[in-house]
């Protein structure tokens, strides 16, 4: 990607190669095109709102004429954005690897510099000062803190798949947030080190924020032990939505009970889920926003009101920014390729922005939009997503009828890759993937109407989902002992190349709760991504699988070579 | 849930007479009872799948055959436990059953006869009728649907009457009242019509509507109410006092920051509506708490474990080991509600089942002390199988119950006893059914010295607990 400008090219000006152009997005002759806005971000002056697509563009909207002034193209895929010192804003470009940094001047914007990071960040964060900036690094599972605006970096690892960060008050540590499951970490900036690691019984972080002396965090919380039948579902007893907050102190004392002091608020209510929340913003009164993807609202109030506003704003928001009063909310749905202004204290949306025209969407692209869809399912609970988080898996346990019967909770398997891997299901049960989504529709979502339309769209846009690359790329030696001790022991008669899955089912000596022993070999494509393992989760790392349950059995493989095959199945 | 105080007792009780009313009455209901030796047969497969140590199927099968022939007078022949033993299919022993004679004359007198079979056999194996199973699970689940009323045959009127009209629910939304009298439903005339038929007219889906012509007794003026079938929720967690339709007094004894909370059962909603009286009585001040458990019925598995979990900040519960030798291992999550209070739990003899998982658990946790009396040895579970094409279903000791801490006996072993003897608890009980109903009671609580040692125990504990932190 070149170090390209700018700025009022001739209206439906598009991309052309590398090259990058801002263009005109009101402009009624524009071609039509997907935006997918992911993030927001207020300018000082409160004049205009900076919105990262996606697509690779930040539009600038002008808010009071309430409309896009001016698109950059500035990346390929933005994945977030946010404002740095005056006048600059970072954006993460999760498909080049890179932190694009860009001034705001005029009504657009100049791309100042990019800098390489480690590959797919997907949330870039700056302290108060606006001169250190954190990267979070998905699959590699590193956080990278670039001083002195990048002159300078460390890069920190840390034992997930990280998402949102949060700088914490005193700048001297930062709160990692997994991305999948339900950890979190705090970074001691002045060590580079992971000070602490805390599990909640959570997943699916989506908004981090500090108020007062507690951090907010929204989240997910699945209960692996109860049924997914349409009456658990009404009560939030299978998946709910929660805000919870947690004490700084306990997060910052090595060996303290993070959960002491906090408070968790449920989000849903009886007959009413808050499907997948994704955004939180908080303004300077203590009201909390936060933006339910699923159901297409934002849920806001403060800590002291028993119940909260309900607002429906689009189909699908992510993201949200509040005005310096705190009586605006910047809401970007990212399905309608939209931004909603809302009037918070008149519970109104004032004006809902579109960032250009749309073009006619794709089975794959009306899949896409369905999988976030939690509206899908009874009473808006869940999405795909709320399990499968962004095509991947939580790494909880749902008890969930694709075993045949309720009783033997499973753990909740990726979807990344998932076309090439059939039967689905651990019991393979699924010969057809079509048939398995309906199945989940109907079974596990409780969806009141399966319409075939969205059975195919869904089927489509799984097709288009790939395995997740490995977190580090081992040692060639490494990799070429590993394979042989793959094939010394037979590993591929079950898990057998390219796919690392056969279409049949294996007794491994392995039980579940309701007696099943027969299951289908999971894909080992990405597997170093998708722990814990095996059919409850009982493994809790790859290394585990071999060196507590003896996987495959009977003979257990030799501890010795369970290093070298772990490397290598980590690499797949 | 504050706001929709209902009241299972009344509601479920109606239901559950009605229903066997127009069982009783209903004539295709006797053509349509499924023959004695099918549903017999079945209950012997779910049996021996289930239980937890079973009874032989020809043990299961003589029983039966000997319980129709003594209810029919007839005596058994001699060589029936050989005739019994030979049997290896179904369509054997109905070819048997026909060969002595032993058919029941009609639907009831089947249910009546496996019913009786059943009870005689080890771990008393329970028939449930399809009509049943449904209610069971209309229970477990708190979906109820209706129009929130509880009727009663108005004897001089010759008319349903609304008993309740539950605050919240359709029939009161629509403008509904105690004491209506229902004259027509969806025009067609009630008066001479059994009860179990007015219900029948007054039930549908989720979401149906039915229309009611009412008057007050006495008058002339009739009202159409029109309104949509809806899930009723009832409570299950309850205060002290009701003090309106819609809010509870949580403290037992004015001024102390002791919360008092009675579960009537754990079903889908508890663990909901313990988390929303959690909140109100944090906001409210409270540091301490009761949990009455003496009295509470049994609910699911499911159900159970959530309630526990709603208690205990992570780890163990308990296990439970089914008939298949198979161990499923029940944990708490990290999430806990009241915590760091200290929790006093009452126990009585009526506490078993849930209540008796429940309370082992907190107590084996050192969650809470146990206040009150030993509950009977228990140590299984039970849970209701349902026989295959809805022939409706057996509830059955399923499972051995493994808790945290080995003791000497099944049942629980209070930390504190305090006896209680059966005038006053049915005075306690009195004053807990008052507090279902949606009027304040009237009454004076009776004295309730399990409730008094538990509240003396919180006192001091709380005492404790602010020396503690003082230094």
């Amino acid at each position: 990607m070149g170090k390209l400008l700018l700025l009022a090219a001739p209206a439906g000006a598009v991309v052309l190669g590398l090259l990058t152009f801002g263009h005109g997005a009101s402009a009624p002759t524009e071609t039509p095109r997907l935006h997918h806005p992911v993030a927001v971000s207020l300018s000082a002056d409160g004049k205009r709102l900076f919105v990262a697509n996606r697509s690779g563009g930040v539009s600038v909207l002008d808010i009071a004429a309430r409309r896009v002034a001016v698109e950059t193209i500035v990346g390929r895929r933005l994945a977030d954005l946010t404002a740095a010192s005056a006048g600059q804003l970072l954006a993460a470009d999760e498909e080049a690897g890179e932190i694009v940094v860009l001034t705001a001047g005029g009504d657009g914007l100049k791309i100042n510099r990019r800098i390489p990071v480690a590959a797919s960040p997907v949330c870039v964060r700056s302290d108060a000062g606006g001169s250190e900036w954190y990267v979070a690094s998905l699959w590699p599972r590193q956080v990278t803190v670039l001083k002195k605006q990048g002159a300078e970096r460390r890069v920190v690892d840390v034992p997930f798949a990280p998402r949102q960060l949060l700088p914490l008050p005193g700048g001297k540590k930062l709160l990692v947030a997994d991305s999948f499951g339900g950890k979190l970490a705090v970074v001691d900036l002045a060590t580079s080190k992971v000070e602490a690691v805390h599990s909640l019984d959570a997943h699916a972080f989506r908004g981090l924020a500090v108020l007062g002396d507690t951090v907010l965090l929204a989240h997910q919380v699945l209960a692996p032990r109860t049924p997914t039948t349409a009456e658990e579902m009404h009560w939030g007893n299978v998946l709910h939505q929660a805000l919870r907050s947690l004490p700084i102190s306990g997060l910052l004392t090595p060996g303290a009970d993070v959960l002491r002091g906090g408070e968790i608020r449920p989000l849903g209510e009886p007959g009413r889920g808050a499907g997948d929340p994704s955004g939180l913003a908080v303004a300077a009164d203590g009201t909390a926003v936060v933006t339910l993807g699923g159901v297409g609202e934002i849920i806001f109030g403060t800590q002291k009101e028993e119940s909260w506003t309900r607002l429906e704003v689009g189909r699908r928001p992510t993201a949200v920014a509040l005005s310096a009063d705190g009586k605006r909310a910047f809401v970007a749905d990212t399905s309608s390729d939209a931004v909603a202004l809302v009037n918070l204290p008149d519970g109104k949306v004032e004006a809902t922005v579109a960032l250009g025209p749309q073009p006619p969407l794709t089975p794959e692209e009306r899949g896409e939009h369905l999988f976030y869809d939690a509206r899908l399912s009874k009473e808006g609970w869940f999405s795909c997503h709320s399990c499968h988080t962004d095509g991947h898996t939580n790494g909880g346990l749902s008890d969930t009828l694709s075993d045949g019967g309720f009783g033997a909770p499973k753990r909740v398997l990726t979807l990344l890759g998932v076309k090439d891997t059939g039967p689905w299901t651990w019991v393979g049960g699924s010969p057809d993937l079509a048939g398995q989504v309906r199945k989940s529709l109907k079974t596990t979502m409780r969806a009141l109407r399966v319409r075939d339309e969205h059975v195919h769209d869904l089927t489509a846009y799984l097709r288009t989902l790939t395995p997740p690359p490995p977190a580090r790329k081992a040692d060639e030696s490494i990799l070429r002992r590993g394979k042989e001790a793959f094939d010394r022991h037979g590993c591929a008669k079950c898990h057998a190349p390219p796919t690392y899955t056969t279409p049949k089912t294996y007794d491994v000596g392995l039980h579940d709760e309701a007696g099943n022993v027969a299951f289908n070999p999971p894909s080992l494509r990405g597997v170093g991504q998708a722990g814990p393992y095996l059919h409850d989760g009982r493994a809790a790392t790859l290394e585990e699988v071999f060196t507590r349950h003896g996987h495959p059995g009977p003979s257990p493989i030799p501890r010795g070579e369970v290093g070298d095959l772990v490397d290598f199945l980590r690499n797949l | 849930m504050f706001r929709r105080c209902l009241f299972v007792c009344l509601l479920l009780t109606a239901g559950v007479a009605v229903g066997s009313a127009a069982d009783e009455k209903a004539a295709p209901a006797k053509t349509e009872a499924p023959p004695f030796g099918r549903l017999l047969w079945s209950a012997s497969d779910v049996i021996l799948e289930h239980q937890i140590s079973p009874p032989s199927r020809q043990q299961i099968l003589l029983d039966g055959v000997r319980k129709v022939l003594a209810k029919a007078g007839k005596v058994a022949p001699g060589d029936l436990s050989r005739k019994v033993s030979a049997v290896t299919t179904r369509e054997q022993f109905e070819e048997l059953l026909k060969e002595v004679g032993a058919i029941p004359k009609d639907g009831a007198a089947t249910v009546s006869a496996l019913e009786g079979a059943l009870a005689g056999l080890p771990g008393r194996p329970h028939y449930y009728s399809p009509e049943h199973v449904e209610s069971t699970g209309i229970h477990e689940n708190n979906n109820y649907v209706g129009i929130g009323i509880q009727i009663k045959m108005h004897d001089k009127e010759k008319l349903t009457c609304i008993v309740v009209p539950f605050p919240g629910g359709p029939y009161r939304r629509a403008g509904g009242k105690a004491n209506d009298l229902i004259v027509e439903v969806d025009g067609k005339p009630m008066a001479g019509v059994k009860l179990a038929d007015v219900v029948k007219a007054l039930r549908g889906g989720e979401g149906t509507s039915v229309t009611t012509l009412v008057r007050q007794p006495g008058s002339t003026e009739t009202r159409f109410l029109k309104m949509v079938r809806e899930v009723i929720p009832f409570q299950s967690a309850m205060g002290y006092r009701r003090v309106s339709e819609d809010e509870y007094d949580f403290h037992a004894e004015p001024g102390l920051p002791v919360a008092y909370v009675r579960l009537t059962g754990p079903t889908s909603s508890t663990y909901h509506e313990l988390r929303r009286i959690e909140r109100h009585l944090r906001s409210e001040g409270y540091r301490a708490l009761v949990l009455d458990l003496r009295g509470t019925n049994p609910g699911s598995m499911v159900h159970t474990a959530q309630v526990a979990d709603a208690f205990l900040d992570g780890g163990e519960m308990w296990k439970i080991h089914d008939s298949h030798g198979r161990v499923k291992e029940y944990k708490a999550d990290r999430d806990c509600l009241f915590r760091d209070w200290p929790v006093a739990v009452l126990v009585n003899s009526s506490t078993v089942e849930s209540a008796a998982l429940i309370a082992g658990a907190l107590q084996d946790r050192g969650r809470a002390v146990l206040v009150g009396e030993a509950s009977s040895p228990g140590g299984t579970v039970r849970s209701l199988e349902p026989l295959p094409d809805g022939l409706g279903g057996v509830n059955l000791p399923t499972g051995i119950v493994e808790r945290l801490k080995a003791s000497d006996r099944p049942g629980l072993t209070p930390d504190h006893v305090v006896p209680l003897d059966n005038k006053h608890w049915e005075a306690v009980q009195t004053w807990h059914n008052s507090q279902e109903s949606p009027e304040p009671p009237a009454a004076k609580a009776p004295e309730d010295p399990q409730l008094a040692k538990a509240l003396d125990l919180l006192r001091d504990a709380l005492k404790e607990k602010k020396e503690k932190a003082a230094g």
